[in-house]
């Protein structure tokens, strides 16, 4: 069972280390304004997550409880934690960190979202129950929320339509 | 093991702040101006940058900024809460100036001093004459070739044009999209007329904020002076050649007595042994409080 301490506890992991990567990667030190002020910044993230996550239960398996799920698919959030804090440590033990995110962070990001992809999967069929077709359908369902949530802020915003070539525009 | 973990991120965060402290500012005057150093194009964490508007100030004055535009695309949001958290910042506070990049898929501007927000079109002289209404001033973001069919129209309306932008280099590919240094100089002194020589940093994530800077020579440390400045064409920035660029006289002042250059310790070098050890101690206390397992 996902105890609501532990989903907080993997919530705040999440976030600690967000903002140890904006802190490291603008300072190069765990600097506490930066720190502090990116939690906020990012609790968007845990927001959005627990929106595909509550569109795949509520779709596929309407008698499981969101926030059980959501609890135990943030404990399979270990491939992007260990990923972002390589990179933090590229930023503090590399001489010339660019160089080495620049050769490394398309194969890394690749790996990690592979492997995040196959935790949620995971998560889908052990937890939520559901069988394999179902569950693809799922992490299917789960990546088009999220991603709909962010180009729906880029829009509200006034982002995202004005960069889009338009038909006769002059 | 997590009690460890804890310790050592207290240790770098303590240390973090201690090593993070911004350096002390001297006023600087040449040529009877007070010379301030700026960056007019900066991003946060409510777009596509990482820091959040809250830091913006702190970090500016860490990176030995005198003055900072948040330009946030087609918003102004980011920029009044930057400017509001600059209030908190304390002594040697960078000035934060209202701005916003419009950004279209024809061209992108810079709008510095503004009070209320710019609908972003794609007719840069209806966003130039919006500017001007509200007393701001218009500088032509990263003017790269595939930009200069919606700028050129409008050019003798605009303020100024970066003509120092990170990603902008001389092996740049001369195709459309590329973001060739020579684009940069040729549309900032196009036809015998110069704009307000700008340098930005474009900053969205890292260390770079400042890393290409303005010098403004500006009557008083002030919002309207420093667009007084722009206007005026008192700016002076040094491309990544090293070449001064902007007013003769102001370059020549420049050249005579130069400015303090401000390195970008992007990690590893830090400030001494401690630095980096206290540095790494704290990334370790992260990894620690991760990954250990509550018993």
């Amino acid at each position: 069972m996902a105890r609501t301490g532990g989903r907080t506890c993997s919530a705040a992991r999440l976030l600690l280390v967000l903002g140890t990567l904006v802190a490291i990667t603008s300072t190069s030190r765990l600097s506490p304004l930066e720190l502090v002020t990116s939690v906020p910044s990012f609790a968007y993230v845990l927001v959005v997550q627990l929106a595909g996550i509550a569109a795949v239960v509520r779709a596929l398996a309407p008698e499981k409880r969101v926030l059980h799920v959501y609890g135990l698919y943030l404990a399979g959030h270990g491939p992007w934690l260990a990923a972002l804090l390589g990179v933090c440590a590229v930023y503090i033990f590399a001489t010339d960190p660019a160089r080495v995110l620049l050769t490394t962070a398309p194969f890394v990001a690749l790996v990690t979202a592979g492997w995040g992809g196959v935790l949620t999967y995971a998560c889908f069929r052990r937890v939520v129950g559901l069988t394999r077709r179902r569950a693809w359908a799922g992490l299917g369902l789960f990546y088009l929320v999220m991603t709909t949530c962010v180009l729906a802020y880029f829009v509200v915003a006034g982002q995202l339509l004005p960069i889009l070539p338009s038909e006769g525009a002059p | 093991m997590r009690i460890v973990g804890l310790v050592l991120f207290l240790l770098g965060v303590v240390s973090g702040y201690a090593y993070s402290r911004a350096p002390e500012r001297a006023v600087v005057v040449r040529a009877g101006y007070r010379v301030l150093a700026a960056d007019f194009h900066v991003h946060t964490a409510l777009s596509d940058g990482g820091l959040s508007p809250l830091a913006i100030a702190a970090h500016a004055r860490r990176r030995g900024l005198d003055v900072v535009a948040v330009t946030e695309h087609n918003g102004i949001l980011s920029a009044a809460i930057a400017k509001l958290a600059a209030r908190f910042v304390g002594e040697g506070a960078p000035l934060v100036i209202m701005g916003e990049e419009i950004t279209t898929h024809r061209a992108h501007l810079i709008a510095v001093g503004l009070s209320q927000g710019i609908a972003p079109t794609t007719n840069p002289r209806d966003a130039v004459r919006s500017v001007h209404e509200q007393g701001g001033v218009v500088i032509a973001a990263h003017p790269v070739k595939r930009y200069w069919p919606a700028l050129l129209p409008v050019r003798d309306e605009l303020d100024g044009a970066e003509v120092a932008h990170p990603f902008a280099n001389p092996s740049a590919r001369a195709s459309r999209g590329g973001w060739r240094s020579e684009d940069l100089a040729a549309f900032y002194e196009h036809e015998g007329r110069r704009l307000a020589a700008i340098g930005s940093s474009d900053y969205h994530w890292g260390a770079g904020m400042g890393s290409v800077r303005t010098w403004v020579f500006a009557t008083e440390a002030s919002e309207r002076a420093v667009i007084d400045a722009i206007r005026a064409g008192r700016t002076v920035v040094r491309t990544a050649s090293g070449e001064l660029v902007g007013e003769p006289a102001l370059v020549e002042a420049l050249e005579r007595e130069p400015m303090p250059e401000v390195g970008v310790d992007r990690g590893y070098a830090g400030v001494g042994w401690a630095d980096r050890v206290f540095r790494a101690l704290g990334w370790l206390g992260v990894v620690l409080l991760v990954f250990s397992r509550r018993r």
